[in-house]
């Protein structure tokens, strides 16, 4: 339970920090942090408009990407602070293709309307989601070779290792969760947030039909996913430590804030990638965290 | 700890497949020749200490910072700054040796498991016998002479992890490597490619294809 | 006494470099020559002196390196005609003598070491000593080249001893400390063969450059285009020997094992493409150098398969390498002498031997006797490596190897034909030829060295060859 408010904390606070952080960075005052939430809200009130030719799955395609993301929310515990709601083993399996559920209804929804822009856009998501997909796979699977256990509750509470090896694991595990979260919230240098160049968009051009209550879910689903994966780096930290409840809560607060500062330093320094370099970037992160994977696969002398 | 720094050095070959510019090809030769420097300092206990001063300050100032700096100085007299001429589609170029690296690397690991030798240290192994394949793949697929030598110094320090993966019983062998680094490095560098660019004013291959039947 | 010889031409190698006379230079290279033939001498009559603990010493090291003894002073005096002719300064002949003696030691280095990380530093060795012993004159096309062989042999120098590492993998499992060529020996039956069959590829792969075979042979045509002709004739003998003797050690050792049969399939497939490639190349090649280097491709492609044919076959194929030096670099001296003829180019000669009978009579001579026909050594060799490949009655190889040597046959003999007897088209200039009587006097006697063996089956050679067997 614990768990689940603290996500929901973070999913409220982090977009908003995200956008003052690039904001004092451009020596901008910015808006306030829950600014973004006010923008939701606004779209919340609204009505949705539904292309001529769409049919029913336009319509349910949001309602499911927001429902599989709080289902995946409910499976992540916080390590010391409270257990998962939903827990058996395997279920980080079920955590990614949920996710994965969410995204190919976008992805069909966007063909479903017609138009040339969404289904570019659809074709691009699918290509980076698929190319993606072995980065968060390879290190929860290094993390499964490393303890033995198959579930986020047990992986995350019996992680001990010796002190170097898992600090190290951390700070790799860090850096490629970073990137893959930035690739799979629609983050430079894969996508850019704020250009309003269709042809060069990858997320917003797939949703670029949806409209009010649906957009207001659509992007309501981005930041949860944002909170998720840096719950997830979150645990990691925290599964390494041993201490009581309340110096953990700050610790993981501490955490996802840094997390969201990182990605709005990240964002600022960086230039959006030539889309035909995109593949061959996501790739490498992909690789990278197979070659983690194998390095560990060595270590530990299974095969 | 070793582990740890042969991963790094199993990335560095992949950041190898993706560069565009000679200066990052030059930055991470340096890289990897630190890392070597670390994995002699912690691998190789059983040396005597000359031995084992001699090889890290090989490692360490040689390939770490001396030959990065010559290349370098060679590449800013020269003007050179994109490695250009490429053989594939030049865009797609990463892309396909990104998966070879990491596809040669599994193959790798797959036979070093099932040869089951005592002897054999798979990590110093397959990552080996990778810097060497991608060092010739990357000969061959470039065609400039700067990224020639780059990889045949990459090809060099995937024999050297190879060296070090014995390195405990047979000193001697870790020793030749090392030589065969600085002899060959000092002459095929210091001297002819001097030579080269000074009479073509230029590195790209192209220009030497005047020998034919 | 083989660490005398190696201080001793450290010692030469100083002395060159203080001089300032080019006479003396050549006068000290002439010493060291005739210090290299006593040295052999030594060798073959008392070999336990020189036997120690890295350096031993076998017939088939004893045969190589009278061989380059013999060669070696015939090159350097060669050399001095070459660059008495084409006014070099002091300093390049300086350098050039110097790097010279360097190789000699080098290449004895090679053919007595009996430890095999010693034989790889001394292979190293000459490559980097022939790589400036090629780089001669100073122009674009000879850098180019240089640059070519110099990579190519650093590549495939390290992949060699890329195969020297698998093979001390393989030598730690069974508690071996080193490498040496004895201890080898006795352990080869119980070695791991997978490690050995990598450690072969990479070993045949890496040294193939020396030898001018099949994976890596144009970069050493390359340099033996560019560079003099002296150079060009140590090439094709003294190094071919070396890169054979690399490959003959690891194969020598393991042939009775239970890869034996493997290493066979390899090498046949690796010979087969050589004499392949060597025949294309031929067909299409009109610089006359190039012709000639071809062939020693041809040459080391067969010598190759013989090895593979049991006892018969190692006998052949050294008899092959023995006469092959010596015709290939007569042949090599008096291209230079037909090149120098020609105001210094390389193709489109012809009408050699109406401008100079005796230079023509030699070049012919030496064709035919490259090409295995009768007087010459190299038909005794030739007749038995076929005699085996008959017995062993694989009939897709004998096949491709008759019609693949046809081909070469052909395209040799027309194009030294062509050489000596067209009348040439362009306006007959009479050029005094400037040959010099002793140049004439070594090819021939190269030539009649080769003649001798091959008809009067000298007991010595024979000897020394099967004692190695």
């Amino acid at each position: 339970m614990l768990s689940i408010l603290l996500i929901l904390l973070s999913t409220i606070l982090m977009p908003g920090v995200i956008a003052k952080t690039k904001a004092i960075l451009s020596s901008r005052k910015g808006a306030s942090i829950l600014q973004p939430w006010f923008d939701i809200f606004r779209l919340l009130k609204k009505g949705s408009i539904f292309a001529d030719g769409s049919t029913f799955i336009f319509q349910i395609a949001p309602i499911i990407g927001l429902s599989v993301l709080i289902g995946a929310l409910l499976m992540l515990p916080i390590s010391n602070v409270s257990g998962a709601l939903i827990h058996f083993k395997g279920d980080f399996l079920l955590f990614i293709y949920l996710m994965g559920l969410g995204k190919f209804f976008l992805i069909i929804s966007a063909l479903d309307i017609g138009s040339g822009f969404e289904g570019m856009g659809a074709n691009r998501e699918a290509l980076y989601g698929m190319l993606v997909e072995p980065a968060f796979f390879m290190i929860i699977a290094t993390l499964v070779l490393l303890t033995g256990q198959s579930s986020f509750q047990s992986i995350f509470g019996h992680f001990n290792l010796d002190i170097i090896s898992s600090v190290l694991f951390a700070i790799l595990a860090f850096y490629i969760l970073l990137q893959f979260a930035m690739v799979e919230g629609s983050r430079l240098p894969v996508d850019d947030p704020k250009t309003h160049l269709e042809l060069t968009m990858i997320h917003e051009v797939m949703i670029l039909d949806n409209s009010g209550f649906d957009l207001a879910l659509i992007e309501i689903g981005n930041k949860l996913k944002m909170a998720l994966f840096a719950t997830i780096i979150a645990n990691i930290v925290l599964s390494l430590v041993n201490v009581p409840i309340y110096l953990s809560i700050i610790i993981y607060i501490i955490i996802a804030m840094g997390f969201a500062i990182t990605v709005g330093l990240a964002e600022s320094f960086k230039a959006r990638l030539k889309l035909t370099y995109n593949s061959q970037f996501i790739l490498t992160i992909s690789s990278i965290s197979v070659v983690i994977f194998l390095m560990f696969l060595i270590l530990e002398n299974n095969l | 700890m070793i582990t740890f720094y042969i991963l790094i050095f199993a990335i560095s070959i992949l950041y190898f497949s993706i560069s565009v510019n000679i200066r990052s090809y030059i930055n991470l030769l340096g890289v990897q020749g630190i890392l070597l420097f670390l994995i002699a300092l912690s691998g190789l206990k059983d040396f005597h200490i000359f031995q084992l001063i001699f090889v890290a300050v090989e490692t360490l100032v040689f390939k770490g910072i001396i030959v990065p700096r010559f290349l370098l100085n060679v590449a800013k007299k020269n003007r050179v700054t994109n490695i250009k001429n490429f053989k594939l589609r030049r865009k797609m170029k990463g892309f396909y040796l990104i998966l070879t690296t990491v596809l040669v690397y599994l193959i790798t690991l797959l036979l070093g498991y099932t040869l089951k030798n005592d002897f054999l240290n798979v990590k110093y192994f397959s990552t080996g016998i990778t810097a060497i394949i991608m060092g010739l793949l990357f000969i061959i697929i470039n065609k400039n002479i700067t990224v020639h030598i780059i990889s045949f110094i990459v090809i060099e320090n995937g024999v050297f992890l190879m060296a070090l993966a014995i390195g405990n019983e047979m000193p001697m062998l870790v020793n030749t490597a090392v030589l065969l680094d600085l002899f060959v490095s000092v002459l095929v560098l210091g001297v002819f490619f001097n030579k080269l660019t000074y009479q073509f004013h230029d590195d790209s291959s192209d220009k030497l294809s005047s020998l034919k039947d | 006494m083989i660490y005398s010889y190696l201080i001793i031409s450290l010692v030469c190698i100083f002395i060159i470099l203080l001089l300032n006379n080019k006479k003396l230079t050549h006068a000290v290279v002439y010493l060291f020559g005739f210090f290299q033939i006593y040295f052999c001498y030594e060798l073959y009559t008392h070999p336990e002196r020189c036997q120690n603990e890295y350096f031993s010493v076998d017939s088939i090291g004893v045969l190589f390196t009278i061989i380059l003894a013999v060669l070696s002073l015939v090159a350097a005096v060669h050399y001095q005609k070459y660059e008495t002719l084409h006014k070099e300064d002091i300093r390049s002949v300086k350098i050039h003598n110097a790097v010279y003696i360097g190789f000699n030691a080098a290449l004895v280095g090679v053919y007595l070491s009996g430890h095999y990380g010693l034989l790889w530093a001394f292979i190293e060795a000459t490559t980097l000593t022939g790589a400036t012993l090629i780089y001669h004159d100073r122009k674009k096309i000879v850098l180019e080249a240089v640059w070519k062989y110099v990579f190519a042999c650093s590549v495939s120098i390290t992949l060699a001893f890329t195969g020297i590492l698998l093979l001390s993998v393989a030598a730690q499992e069974i508690k071996l400390s080193e490498l040496s060529f004895e201890l080898l020996a006795q352990n080869a039956q119980i070695m791991n063969p997978v490690w050995l069959k990598a450690a072969f590829i990479f070993i045949l792969v890496g040294f193939s450059v020396k030898m001018g075979v099949s994976p890596m042979f144009n970069v050493d045509i390359d340099a033996k285009d560019v560079s003099p002709f002296p150079i060009g004739a140590l090439f094709s003998s003294v190094l071919l020997n070396a890169g054979f003797l690399a490959i003959y050690r690891f194969y020598s050792i393991f042939k009775d094992t239970e890869m034996g049969v493997w290493m066979n399939h390899v090498l046949v497939i690796a010979s087969v493409l050589t004499l392949l490639f060597a025949s294309a190349h031929l067909l299409k090649a009109k610089n006359y150098k190039r012709l000639f280097a071809y062939s020693s491709m041809e040459h080391s492609g067969l010598v190759l398969i013989a090895i593979t044919l049991g006892k018969l076959g190692i006998l052949a194929a050294f008899l092959h390498l023995t006469f092959h030096a010596v015709v290939k670099s007569g042949l090599f001296f008096q291209i230079g002498q037909v090149i120098r003829l020609n105001q210094g180019k390389k193709e489109a000669i012809t009408g050699y031997f109406y401008q100079n009978p005796l230079g023509g009579f030699i070049l012919l001579f030496g064709s035919l006797a490259i090409m295995a026909l009768p007087p010459s050594g190299l038909f005794i060799s030739e007749l038995l490596i076929f005699k085996s490949l008959l017995l062993q009655q694989n009939g897709l190889i004998i096949v491709l190897i008759f019609s693949l040597l046809s081909i070469i046959f052909y395209a040799l003999l027309t194009s030294v034909f062509k050489l000596l007897f067209y009348p040439s088209t362009t306006e007959k200039v009479i050029v005094k030829p400037k040959t010099y009587w002793l140049e004439n006097l070594l090819q021939l006697f190269l030539l009649g060295l080769s003649v001798y063996f091959g008809l009067f089956q000298s007991q010595f050679l024979i000897d020394l060859i099967q004692a190695s067997l």
